[in-house]
Formats: C-alpha cells, sequence, structure tokens
C-alpha cells in the first residue's frame, strides 16, 4: 500500500535520495543539527580548541543557515548525508585540529583586480 | 590515581600534588601520585617535580621530605611539559637578516616589524 | 715588435725622457708600418688567402691567422688555458698542441701562424692526444685536489679540460716528490688569491698590464719556482678593473673575495641586465639564489663592455643592495614629529592629499642616477596633469652646473650623448680631447677601451684640459686646467689648433662632473663652440644611469630649479636623489622615494620604498643613447615595491588617474613619447640624425679650472648611495689608502 502511495507521489518526479517529502527532509536536518549540537563539548575538549562552546554554536547555526535557501529536498538530503560525514570524521578524530578549524577560516578574499588594490596587497606580477 | 587505593601519604609538593606508599601493593605498585585537585583531568605525568620523580621511580628511596635536594641559585622552578598548549615552545630563526633596513641619522630609532 | 712597444712604453711612464724618446719610437713605428701596409697594399689588392686543412676541412685564411683561430673558424675547439682573443698571445701553457703534417714536435696552435699554403692540421691525432694529456698530468701534478673547497669548482676550466682531455691515471709519486706549495698573496679586498692553484698561464699578469694598466702583478723565478704575485708585497691593486682576472683566471688561483665561499655556479640562476653605476651601460648578467643577489658577472658586448666589468658595478650592488634598505613606507605624522612606520595606504594617502592640497606651481620633483625611464615618464605625466612643469634631473650641487647641457640644449639628442660611440673610439680618431673629467673613474670600461686604442696605435694623439697629473694609463699631453685654454682654442690661438685642424676624426669628450667654481665655467657652450668650429665629435661623459634617458624625456636638470624664500606650502619628490645640499624649500612637504636610504632620506615627511635596477624591469639608456633594460632578477624586500608602480599609486589617490595599468602600457605610452625609448637593443646603436645648429659665438668669462670631482682611485669606490652602503667598498676604500701612503702617492 505504502509502496504504491511511493510511486504514485513520484510519478513524474526523480528518484529521492532518503526523504519523500519536506518534513522528512527537515526532521533529518533537525536531527543533524541536534548531533553537533550534542557533541559541540566533545569536540572542543577533543582537539583543545582555542574556541569556546559559544563561538562553536554560533558557527554550528553559520553553517546551516548558509544552506537556508535550499529546497530541492535531494540537495538536502545530500547535505545532511555530508554533514553526517563531517560529524563521523570530527567525533571519531579522524580530523585534526587545524581541520577542525578551518570552519573558522576568514573567508576567502577575492584576488585584487585593479591596479590599486593589486599594488596595497603586493601581488601586482601583470 | 583513577583507582582506589589506600597508602600512607608520604609528602606533599610544592604544586599540590601528595605522593603516597603502601608496601602492601606489589612493586611497582606501592608509590603512586594523587595530582592537584586544581588540574583535574588535565594532569600529566610531567607535573612531578625532580625530587618527587626520582622517588616515585625509586631511584631512590629517601622522599624529598626526609632527604631534601641541595638548592642552588642557579636551579629554575620546575615546569610542566607544555608542548599543545598556548605556552609551547615554537622554533624561531635565529638567522641574520639578509637585508638591513635603514636607520634615520637624526638618532631616532624606527622598530621594523618584519616578517 | 709593435706590442712590445706599447707595453714597455707604459712601464717605464714614470721617467719623462724616456717617454719622450718612446714616443717617438711609437710615431716611426706606426707610419714606417703604414707605410708597408701601403706598399703592399699597392703590390696585391686583396690579401692571399692560404688553404689550411684542420681534420682534412678546409679553411681559407688570412696570412698570419693562427692554427687556433682557424680550428675555430673550422668549428674545432682546441683545449687552451693561456690563450685569450682580448689579451696578448703568450704560448706558455702548452695545452693547445696539435699535430702538424711534416712537423717533428706538436706545435703550440694559439701561438703558430699560418704563413704557409696546404698546412694540414691533425687535433684528434693520437699524437695531439697524447701531447694533450701528457700537458694535464704535468699541470695536475702540482695541483691540489680541493676542487670541493674551491669556488672555482663547477666553472673551473681545468676541471673541464681534464676531464675532456686528461688521461685517467697520473705517474705522480708524492712520496717521492711532494706537490708544489705557493703561499697565498694579498692583492686586495676583491681578489682572494690561493696561489698553490696557480698553473701560470699569466692571463691576470696580461691582463692587467695590458688593459687594466696597472703593472703590479708580474711573474717571478722560473720554472716550478715560478710564481705570480705583486713584486713588491703591494696589499692592493690600484686598479678599477682588478675584478676582471677573477673571470680571466682559468682556475681556482684567483677568486672573488667578497663572494667566497657563498655559492655554488650550479645553483645559481642568472638574469641578464644591465649596469646602472655608471653611465656606460654595461652588460650584466646578475647571479641570484633563493631570491638573494650572489655576484654580478660581466656580459659579453663588444660595443659597451667588450667581457669587462668595472670593480664597483661589479661588486657594489651585491652588498650595498643589502644595507639600509627601504623596506617599509614611513611618515612623518607632523612636521615635529618622528618618521614612523606605516602601510601603504597612510603614505600613498598621505601622498595624496599633498598633491591635492598643494598649488602645482610649487611641486617639484626630481630623479636621481639609478631611475628608470618608466619611472620618468609615470612621473612627469603625473606632474603634467596636474598642472605642474617642474620634474627635474638631479645634478649634483658639488658640481658646475655650466657644464651640463640646459634646457634649450635638449631639443637636440646630439647635443648631450656620447656621439662618437663607444667601440667608434677605436675607429680611427686622430686626436682625442679630454676636458674635464677623470674619465678613468667617471667611466672605467670607456677609459679602457682608450687605453686599447692607444695600445693599438689607433689613438695616439690624446691630449688632456682639466686636473693635472691625472693616471689616465695612456700617454697624453697635458693643456692646462683653466678655460682660458678653451677660450685660446675656440679663438685659434692655441698650438693644438694645427692638429686640430688637421685632424680627420678629432673626437672632444667633455666632462660632467667639473667640481663648481665661484663662477659658472660656460664649459658647454665654449665646447660646443670648439667643435662647431673644427668639426670635431662633440661627446658628454655622463657619470650617472638615468641623464640620458631624462633629457630624451625632456627633463630638465634641476640646476634651472627656481626655489624662493616664500613660506607657502611646496612640494618636493625626490627619486633615489643623494645631495647634501639639496635646496628644500622652506614649507616643504618631501616625498623621498627609493631603495636606498641616504642623506635626502632624512629629511623625508614621507618615504615609499622603491626598487633596486636588480628587482624591476626597467628601461636603461646608456651615454651613447643605447637602449637597454633591466630584468627583475629578485623580488623587491619586504614591502617595497617597484618604482613606476608607486607613482602610479600615488596618481590614484590624488584623484588623478593615469591611464596605464601594466609595464607594457607604460611602454606604449613612452613610445608616444620618445619612440626609441621602447627599441630596446644590447647590440645596434641608433645614431641621431638630426644635427643642431652651431653654436657661433660664445660669451667671454673669466677663467675657471675644470677639476673632475673624482681624482684619484680612492675617490672611485664610493660614489653613490650603493657603492656608499656596500661594506666591500669601504674596504677598497680603506686597502687603497693603504697602499697609497705606503707608495708615498698623495690622494
Amino acid at each position: 500500500m505504502a509502496s504504491r502511495r511511493v510511486v504514485s507521489r513520484l510519478q513524474g518526479h526523480v528518484k529521492p535520495v532518503l526523504s519523500l517529502d519536506s518534513t522528512e527532509a527537515h526532521r533529518r536536518v533537525l536531527n543533524l543539527y541536534r548531533a553537533w549540537y550534542r557533541n559541540i563539548p566533545v569536540i572542543l575538549n577533543r582537539f583543545n580548541l582555542p574556541i569556546d562552546e559559544q563561538m562553536a554554536k554560533n558557527k554550528l547555526r553559520e553553517m546551516f543557515y548558509r544552506y537556508r535557501n535550499v529546497t530541492d529536498i535531494r540537495v538536502i538530503d545530500i547535505l545532511v548525508i555530508k554533514g553526517n560525514m563531517e560529524l563521523t570524521e570530527t567525533v571519531k578524530g579522524w580530523k585534526q585540529e587545524c581541520h577542525v578549524m578551518a570552519y573558522f577560516k576568514d573567508t576567502h578574499n577575492p584576488k585584487p583586480k585593479d591596479f590599486i588594490s593589486k599594488f596595497l596587497s603586493g601581488h601586482d606580477a601583470e | 590515581m583513577d583507582t582506589l587505593k589506600f597508602g600512607d601519604l608520604v609528602g606533599v609538593d610544592k604544586y599540590g600534588n601528595k605522593y603516597y606508599q603502601n608496601n602492601y601493593y606489589f612493586y611497582g605498585k606501592n608509590r603512586w601520585v594523587e595530582y592537584n585537585d586544581k588540574v583535574f583531568f588535565d594532569y600529566d605525568a610531567s607535573q612531578v617535580p625532580a625530587e618527587w620523580h626520582n622517588w616515585l621511580h625509586y631511584m631512590t628511596d629517601d622522599p624529598p621530605t626526609t632527604n631534601p635536594r641541595v638548592q642552588y641559585k642557579w636551579m629554575i622552578d620546575h615546569t610542566e611539559n607544555f608542548s599543545g598548549t598556548n605556552r609551547q615552545y615554537v622554533p624561531y630563526s635565529t638567522v641574520k637578516q639578509k637585508i638591513t633596513q635603514w636607520q634615520p641619522k637624526d638618532g631616532q630609532k624606527i622598530k621594523y616589524n618584519v616578517k | 715588435m709593435l706590442r712590445f712597444v706599447a707595453a714597455s712604453c707604459k712601464r717605464t711612464a714614470n721617467n719623462p725622457s724616456c717617454v719622450v724618446w718612446l714616443k717617438e719610437c711609437r710615431r716611426h713605428a706606426r707610419t714606417s708600418g703604414s707605410k708597408q701596409q701601403q706598399t703592399s697594399a699597392a703590390q696585391e689588392t686583396k690579401p692571399k688567402l692560404l688553404e689550411v686543412f684542420i681534420d682534412e676541412k678546409k679553411v681559407l685564411v688570412e696570412p698570419g691567422t693562427t692554427i687556433l683561430e682557424a680550428a675555430a673558424m673550422a668549428g674545432v675547439e682546441i683545449p687552451r688555458f693561456c690563450y685569450h682573443e682580448r689579451l696578448s698571445v703568450a704560448g706558455n701553457c702548452r695545452m693547445c698542441l696539435v699535430e702538424v703534417e711534416k712537423s717533428i714536435k706538436p706545435v703550440a696552435s694559439c701561438a703558430m701562424p699560418i704563413m704557409m699554403n696546404g698546412m694540414k692540421v691533425k687535433t684528434n691525432s693520437p699524437m695531439t692526444k697524447q701531447a694533450r694529456e701528457g700537458v694535464m698530468e704535468f699541470l695536475l701534478m702540482n695541483h691540489p685536489l680541493d676542487c670541493p673547497i674551491c669556488d672555482q669548482g663547477g666553472e673551473c676550466d681545468l676541471q673541464d679540460q681534464s676531464m675532456a682531455f686528461g688521461s685517467d691515471r697520473s705517474r705522480l709519486q708524492v712520496e717521492l716528490d711532494p706537490k708544489r706549495a705557493v703561499e697565498d698573496k694579498n692583492i686586495g679586498p676583491l681578489v682572494k688569491t690561493i696561489m698553490t692553484r696557480c698553473i701560470h698561464c699569466t692571463r691576470c699578469v696580461r691582463f692587467m698590464n695590458e688593459i687594466a694598466g696597472c703593472e703590479d702583478l708580474g711573474t717571478t723565478g722560473r720554472g716550478s719556482d715560478m710564481q705570480i704575485g705583486t713584486y713588491l708585497e703591494n696589499t692592493a691593486l690600484l686598479s678599477e678593473l682588478s675584478g676582471n682576472i677573477v673571470d680571466l683566471c682559468p682556475v681556482g688561483a684567483l677568486t672573488s673575495k667578497p663572494y667566497a665561499f657563498t655559492a655554488r655556479p650550479w645553483e645559481l640562476r642568472r638574469v641578464d641586465s644591465v649596469d646602472v653605476l655608471d653611465a656606460v651601460g654595461s652588460n650584466i648578467s646578475v647571479c641570484t639564489r633563493s631570491g638573494d643577489l650572489m655576484r654580478i658577472l660581466p656580459r659579453e658586448n663588444d660595443a659597451v663592455n667588450e667581457e669587462w666589468l668595472a670593480d664597483k658595478s661589479r661588486h657594489a650592488p651585491v652588498d650595498g643592495l643589502k644595507a639600509q634598505r627601504l623596506t617599509v613606507p614611513l611618515l612623518r605624522p607632523s612636521k615635529s614629529s618622528q618618521l614612523q612606520m606605516c602601510d601603504w595606504e597612510d603614505a600613498l594617502l598621505a601622498v595624496g592629499r599633498a598633491l591635492n592640497g598643494i598649488q602645482p606651481s610649487r611641486m617639484e620633483a626630481i630623479v636621481g642616477p639609478f631611475v628608470d625611464a618608466e619611472t620618468m615618464v609615470v612621473l612627469k605625466d603625473l606632474f603634467n596633469t596636474i598642472g605642474s612643469e617642474n620634474v627635474y634631473l638631479h645634478v649634483d650641487s658639488d658640481l658646475d652646473k655650466s657644464c651640463f647641457p640646459s634646457s634649450k640644449d635638449l631639443d637636440f639628442q646630439k647635443n648631450y650623448l656620447f656621439n662618437t660611440s663607444i667601440a667608434g673610439l677605436e675607429d680611427g680618431v686622430d686626436l682625442l680631447l679630454l676636458i674635464g673629467t677623470n674619465i678613468r673613474f667617471e667611466a672605467p670600461l670607456v677609459n679602457a677601451r682608450i687605453r686599447k686604442a692607444w695600445r693599438n696605435n689607433l689613438i695616439n694623439d690624446i691630449a688632456v684640459i682639466g686636473e693635472n697629473g691625472l693616471d689616465l694609463l695612456y700617454d697624453y699631453e697635458y693643456l692646462g686646467d683653466s678655460t682660458k685654454v678653451l677660450a685660446d682654442i675656440v679663438a685659434g690661438k692655441h698650438k693644438i689648433v694645427d692638429r686640430l685642424k688637421k685632424a680627420q676624426k678629432a673626437v672632444v669628450i667633455l666632462g660632467q662632473q667639473i667640481l663648481k667654481k665661484d663662477s659658472d665655467s660656460n664649459a658647454y657652450e665654449m665646447v660646443r663652440a670648439l667643435c662647431d668650429k673644427y668639426g670635431a665629435e662633440f661627446n658628454l661623459l655622463h657619470a650617472n644611469a638615468s641623464t640620458v634617458a631624462a633629457f630624451d624625456l625632456g627633463l630638465k636638470p634641476s640646476s634651472e630649479r627656481k626655489t624662493d624664500n616664500s613660506d607657502e606650502q611646496s612640494l618636493l619628490w625626490l627619486i633615489g636623489v643623494d645631495d647634501e645640499n639639496l635646496t628644500i624649500p622652506n614649507n616643504s612637504f618631501v616625498i623621498y622615494q627609493g631603495h636606498t636610504g641616504d642623506i635626502c632620506a632624512n629629511t623625508a615627511d614621507v618615504i615609499l620604498p622603491g626598487s633596486a635596477f636588480t628587482e624591476k624591469q626597467g628601461t636603461m639608456i646608456s651615454m651613447e643613447g643605447r637602449v637597454q633594460q633591466t630584468l627583475a632578477a629578485i623580488t623587491p624586500p619586504n614591502m617595497a615595491r617597484e618604482d613606476w608602480k608607486i607613482v602610479r599609486a600615488c596618481s590614484e589617490l590624488a584623484n588623478y588617474p593615469l591611464p596605464y595599468d601594466t609595464l607594457l602600457e607604460v611602454r606604449e605610452r613612452m613610445q608616444q613619447l620618445a619612440p626609441h625609448l621602447t627599441r630596446h637593443s644590447n647590440r645596434k646603436l641608433e645614431k641621431p640624425s638630426l644635427r643642431p645648429p652651431p653654436i657661433s659665438s660664445v660669451s667671454a668669462q673669466s677663467p675657471v679650472s675644470l677639476l673632475p670631482r673624482m681624482k684619484s682611485l680612492v675617490d672611485y669606490w664610493q660614489t653613490d648611495a650603493i657603492s656608499r652602503c656596500s661594506p666591500t667598498m669601504s674596504k677598497c676604500v680603506l686597502s687603497t689608502k693603504k697602499e697609497f701612503d705606503k707608495r708615498g702617492i698623495k690622494y
């Protein structure tokens, strides 16, 4: 019965990755968020990071909010899968301090284009 | 340490670590240290000062309480191993700079913080 | 024969009667020589070519060509140590032995002229090979095995040739016949000697005697006791060309002292560049290792420096550009405060504010001796956009400004170039008149060229007006030091006038470093008038590398600055200007841009760190008008930038943005201004065709003596910002003074 419902819902649509509808996807996102949230103290302790919990929580929030405009369920699912992989790698210690700190890296500035910014940055090779 | 043990308090060092002995245990387990409560989980074997290290590792049977180490004025205080903390030693270049900067003639000295 | 006379002539030059006699001798030899030539030319219109067979290969050569030269024509290289194209033939190393058919013994090919037809030379026969192996074995027998610690290692002729032509074993038994050891000699702070390594090729001796004209080096003893040295234990070679013997030495006996043990040739990256320490425009290659300037070597260019390089050009930049550098922008927040380190933004903003807030007519820019043409173009464009015409070329305040061309003379290139060209000095000059110059130190390689022509009897009549008793390395007639002599010549009252009139090609060289006297000498006008009257070639001997480019671009000499005493705010932009007595207007905002902090940097309100000639690509124009470019060998240190970019950046912040962002665009602009400035060529020289109108009358002046700034070798070493910062050059000054004191020569 259920399988027929799925088939009917998907007629004319593409194959789902994990979630069948946006509620399910939303649930998965929230679950991932919680999992990260709970693991923040563990991560901080494990890697001896020079940041406090509040900063880590803000960063977590920021990383999730970065994709707030994503509406495609399949994309959301892929992002959730990737987020889970990241979490596993972090918590199991497959990452090292520098990899975790990469989340906190400043944004990359675009390469200077006009003369004066090239001059000031010292990247003035032509 | 991390186990339930009973023993006699032999002494306390200046960092607040307590040293115990109970010869009822096997040799090798009969001397132990309980680190200062302040360090909590951040205990490390390098927090034991040298004179207690001697006693703890059976290099001597006289603890520093009964047989204190001779003190000289050139001796510096014991420090733990700072590796992995922000007080760790970072090697730096001691090579003379290849290019020297100009200093004005009027006696002032410009501080160059050059990369 | 002639060569011998010329060499011995110099050797005995201290004895006046001898000089006269020898001069007569040379004159006679010259005239008789030319007579012979004439008669032989009458007999056969073109010299008969002789056939030679080098390894069965036929070559046609003129009679008198040596076998070695003939082999080179056939494309066969014969190994050699003592032979050098620019030196006389010694024939003492015996490495160039070849088998010649019908000759019992092998023949030294460098000294064997081809005189008969059909000579058959075998450069690859067993006899030749055996002869080479034998010579090599003898050379190596007394040569130390210290290649791993020898500075010549990797660029050593002995290493290379023993690999290529030597035997794989030696019969030397050290226990029976110990190796020769020779004490090292101290010959000054530039050349390091390890005399045990010497193979007695005598290239250094011949160079010093023939080209450098400093007959301090020589050989003593014979056979295995032979030694190269200064006979009198001199502790310095009194020459400005002594660095070249390091390049000449085929082994590691003479190596560069400042460069000792610093790098290996295979680690170095070579970048072709042009020297800027004098106006000759010598071709150099800059050797760097991992962003560090290691040494400077001459590059061969027959038209300019042949293959030599003056010592200051060779050694001063290597350590001079590592001391006292301006590496970060500095800013003086207010007049009373001190210079502080700042960011480029702050410095540029300060400059931009000043350029906006100050009246254009009260702005001045002065460029110094090492500035490239690109920077001058950008600077001039910026000032012209703002509305100021005051862009000047710096003229030292110690110097007589009336020996420089004034801005009205700059319309014609012929008015300020070295018109004869350096190579032209060897081309049939009948009379050479040097005025107010110590050419030996102002342009050592031009002087070497004159000496070469003099030695080859191509210039036989040299006269000097200026300092008395200058040691110019050749004989000359001293006419006096005053402008009165000049006036007499112009008026036709002087004894040299006859010779001037008779001469097919008379060359007059006016120095540009004549010391200032109470009144102007008006030397420039007088010499121009002299040249116009007698049809002599007019030459200016510039002292600074930037001068010709500045004149080409229409920069005025800074002696034409008009400074007043008003307290109105003014702006002075100095690019690499170093002058103790520079007039800085009251209430002036001084911008100093340059690579080395020197005298004028102390007065600056903003310091903009520029780059040296080794760190940027820039157009330099030599005194003869040769357009060449320097290439960047290393990056500018720390926050320093290329000079034209600094000016360009300032223009942006002053809201007068200039319309070019890249070097190519700047050069396009340069092409609009002066098309020849973008035609870089080390070989070709474009000569100006426009002839300036002749000068008819010269205003009479009271006689002034024309004395050059540099008198002796002591003055030569440290003349500019780069060489003043160089520890090697200070050592040279000390050792030269010591040597002068020892010999009792006044300096």
